[in-house]
């Protein structure tokens, strides 16, 4: 079937098939080829997306010298020309560059000191791609290192999109996440023994050495990226190029190289992760170690959780009594009340009889001397009469003499001994709730004392078990750490038994089907390739005059890259123009490289460029107005770009960066 | 609190004008002592009735004498239980603790204890005297000998007597007043006990 590429190059036959072809062997066995050595198509052209840089927070606490806590926040950056400026040196411009480096990359490089890194406690970095806001965040406490990768949503809140525990695990979510939303691939180069005996291997180039194509450091000795190693820089130029079959070729190329260099195919897999992973497992075992001996050493705490609420219950049960007997204890004080008044009225009631009894006695013995209300007296006739008659001698009434009073005093007697008797029993009742009651409450209180007790040694426990749980916390963390480091280790060695490179070698076939396939493969982007360079070289001459290099003729990128410069009619090349024009040339291939891509919709390079010290020793002041200058002109010409130029100030950057895109520490003053 | 008959009144009533009353020298009828005015009889009749009331005085004569008995007189009446057991109620009237005393009176008359008498105007007696008779001085020293379940009666009022002493029943009726309790009581009102207030100030002086 024939498919247009959108570069006009018209493709008649698939890739595995026109490998085939070539090769003059089947396609299955090119397939299989490209399975075996993990060999990736990259077939699609990059689309240019755009990142900018719209805040840089950090906040921790110095150590040292000068021991206080800091902040740096330096926010509301959007594209043109931004500026971290100091009068003086180590007053903060490095480390706040490296710690832009650090999260935007990944990795943190050499050049950010560990005791600084260490002062850090909560680090923000917030850009944007195209339109969507990230943030990528670390907070550092003592042994612990948290982080994630996070996107704001329309409504302004961040959603997690990935979250990483060590660095090892940041430099990989951060990388994922870059070269996924840049469309990129790792891509592989292959690097030479030192020495004869030594077999070259293959290093994988991820995020971080892509990235670098957006930092110009103080090492101009590459055009793209920081680095002239091992054909990076050419494929760096491709990546942003937004060639399609890029890592595709690399791969290739690679293993084109392994193979004459007598290394294992496996061993293109033995990358420097692995090493940094062999490296990183001693140090996780040996953090497990001191973990470990920490927590044999740790104070054990001596209550529990259970042993509280058995205390709990058996109180409660003690106080579930203390209620009930104070119930039982009110009851018989009510009884006793009851019974004690009973008593008492049964005694008055006997007293009373006895006492009427008595006066009844004594005043039956006494003749009647008068009548009380006219005070007639009373004759000896009317006793008389009173005696037969059985009538009153003063009024006439007739009396009765009626005796009972002995079975009635016999009853009174009688129910008063049993009231009486009564209230012994209560009293001795009511004496007994009493006591009892008495009792549980003094359990009660004992009791209490202890819980109370108890709770304040739980608290004083507390911090020890914090320190336990956090313990157990990071042996559990690093002890699946190591695990996973030590199953990816031992797959890698198995992979290393099992498929001994020397059968790729001695295989001619796959020999063939390799140059095939190199060849086929160059030929996918060469075409767009050549059409890319010229339009760059082009832009790059239209871009001299604007940083100072008025002077040059001519000026053409190739594909090594190499630049080849016509100075004044001298013909000459990148490496061999002052530092000065390096950095202009840098600077304005990459500018270019960007143009262009915007231009064609084809790139992959996100218009955000870092520069450091520009304003070194070795750039003259006047190139470096020049190119200040200059990239205020291009950032108008190219909208979207954003420059970070981190920087000792002089009158030139404080002119050219207005107040409102810089960061500036003044005399002794510190950025943070 | 207690209901008593109207003999037990009768003999109450007699160890009071007993012991409340005046020794006379000589009398022209025989009598041998004497009480002036009703209302001494009814101010030393509460104390007999309200042994709270009592100890309380007892309490403060305590305080102002010193003298221990007054202390332990006052303890044993709660000892005895005697606020529960031997308080009669009276009522506040308009002139203090009062009971109608008409037929209390009217037995001891009767019988030929008591004389009533009084100053008189235009027929009417303005000032009650009462007149212990021979015949009483008799009973009473009967009651001694034969029923001593009585006899707490004689003692309790010459208790009474040394408290109340030579005042008339204005003075001590003015005395009792000092207790809110009783001040407060509304006319017509039982007077209520005190028992749990002196029981209190008892217990300090332990």
């Amino acid at each position: 079937m024939e498919a247009t590429h959108e570069t006009g190059l018209t493709l008649t036959k698939s890739w595995v098939e026109a490998i085939a072809e070539s090769a003059k062997c089947d396609t299955m066995a090119v397939k299989a080829f490209v399975k075996k050595h993990k060999i990736i198509q990259t077939p699609a052209i990059g689309r240019p997306k755009r990142i900018n840089i719209t805040s840089i927070k950090f906040s921790g606490k110095k150590v040292g010298l000068y021991s206080n806590d800091f902040e740096f926040v330096f926010e509301e950056l959007g594209p043109g020309t931004w500026g971290l400026l100091t009068d003086g040196n180590s007053k903060g411009k490095s480390t706040a560059l490296e710690i832009i480096k650090w999260l935007f990359k990944g990795k943190a490089s050499g050049s950010l000191q560990s005791g600084v890194k260490s002062w850090m406690k909560d680090i923000q970095l917030a850009f944007h791609i195209d339109e969507t806001l990230y943030l990528i965040r670390i907070k550092q406490e003592s042994n612990r290192f948290v982080g994630a990768i996070e996107r704001a949503g329309k409504d302004g809140k961040y959603t997690v999109q990935s979250e990483f525990l060590d660095e090892e695990e940041m430099a990989d979510s951060i990388s994922s996440f870059m070269l996924d939303q840049l469309e990129m691939e790792e891509m592989s180069t292959f690097k030479q023994g030192n020495d004869e005996l030594t077999e070259g291997r293959e290093v994988v180039h991820g995020w971080p050495s892509l990235a670098a194509a957006m930092f110009i450091g103080t090492d101009y000795s590459a055009i793209f990226g920081d680095t002239a190693q091992a054909g990076m820089t050419n494929r760096i130029m491709n990546m942003f190029m937004g060639l399609p079959w890029i890592p595709t070729a690399a791969t290739l190329k690679t293993l084109e190289k392994g193979f004459i260099s007598t290394s294992s195919v496996d061993a293109r897999h033995q990358d420097w992760a692995k090493n940094n992973r062999q490296e990183r497992l001693k140090g996780l075992t040996d953090e497990l170690d001191k973990f470990q001996k920490e927590r044999g050493q740790a104070k054990q705490p001596n209550t529990s959780n259970s042993e509280y609420h058995n205390l709990l219950d058996h109180y409660n049960q003690i106080y579930d009594n203390v209620k009930g007997w104070e119930r039982l204890y009110a009851d018989a004080e009510q009884a006793l009340r009851m019974v004690s008044a009973i008593a008492n009225e049964d005694e008055i009631k006997l007293r009373n009889f006895k006492e009427d009894h008595a006066a009844n006695k004594v005043f039956k013995r006494l003749e009647p001397k008068c009548c009380p209300h006219c005070d007639r007296r009373v004759t000896s006739e009317d006793i008389k009469k009173e005696r037969s008659d059985n009538t009153c001698a003063v009024c006439d009434h007739e009396m009765l003499d009626v005796d009972d009073s002995e079975e009635i005093l016999a009853d009174l007697i009688a129910t008063a001994n049993a009231s009486k008797k009564a209230l012994v029993e209560q009293r001795k009742t009511t004496k007994e709730c009493r006591e009892t009651m008495a009792n549980w409450q003094n359990q009660e209180s004992k009791h209490s004392a202890l819980i109370g007790k108890y709770k304040s040694d739980m608290e004083q426990d507390d911090e020890s078990r914090a320190t336990i749980e956090k313990l157990d916390s990071e042996i559990a963390r690093l002890k699946i750490l190591k695990e996973e480091y030590e199953l990816v280790l031992n797959e890698a060695s198995k992979d290393i038994a099992v498929e001994p490179h020397k059968q790729i070698k001695e295989d001619p076939l796959e020999k063939k089907i390799l140059n095939a396939a190199i060849k086929e493969t160059e030929l996918r982007y060469r075409s767009l390739q050549k059409e890319i360079l010229k339009e760059v070289s082009a832009k790059m001459f239209e871009f001299c005059p604007k940083v100072g290099l008025g002077q040059y003729m001519s000026i053409e990128l190739s594909s090594v890259p190499t630049l080849t410069i016509n100075k004044d009619g001298t013909m000459t090349s990148f490496s061999k123009v002052s530092p000065g024009e390096k950095l202009r040339l840098k600077v304005i291939a990459l500018l270019a490289l960007i143009s262009v891509a915007e231009k064609r919709g084809v790139g992959r390079h996100p218009g955000f460029l870092i520069i450091d010290s520009p304003a070194s020793q070795d750039v003259a002041e006047k190139d470096l107005q020049e190119l200040i200058g200059g990239l205020q002109e291009l950032t108008v010409e190219l909208p979207y770009l954003q420059v970070i130029i981190a920087s000792k100030a002089n009158p030139v950057l404080l002119e050219l960066i207005p107040e409102s895109n810089r960061k500036y520490a003044n005399g002794d003053d510190f950025l943070w | 609190m207690s209901q008593t008959t109207t003999l037990q009144d009768a003999i109450r009533l007699l160890f009071v004008l007993m012991h409340g009353s005046e020794l006379l020298t000589e009398h022209p009828k025989g009598f041998t002592r004497k009480l002036e005015g009703r209302s001494k009889i009814f101010a030393m009749d509460f104390w007999m009735r309200y042994p709270d009331f009592l100890a309380h005085e007892l309490l403060n004569r305590y305080e102002n004498t010193g003298e221990r008995r007054y202390l332990e007189i006052a303890k044993k009446i709660f000892d005895n239980n005697e606020p529960n057991l031997r308080t009669i109620p009276m009522i506040r009237y308009r002139f203090g603790a009062y009971e109608d005393l008409t037929e209390t009176i009217a037995l001891l008359k009767t019988k030929g204890l008591i004389h009533e008498d009084g100053q008189k105007l235009n027929g009417k007696i303005l000032g009650y005297d009462y007149f212990i008779t021979p015949a009483a001085e008799r009973v009473i020293t009967d009651i001694r000998k034969e029923f001593p379940i009585l006899v707490w009666y004689d003692e309790r009022a010459k208790l009474v007597r040394e408290i109340a002493g030579d005042r008339g029943g204005a003075d001590l009726k003015q005395e009792q007043y000092k207790h809110l309790d009783y001040a407060s009581t509304a006319l017509g009102g039982v007077i209520p006990s005190i028992k749990a207030d002196v029981l209190k100030r008892l217990n300090k002086f332990n």
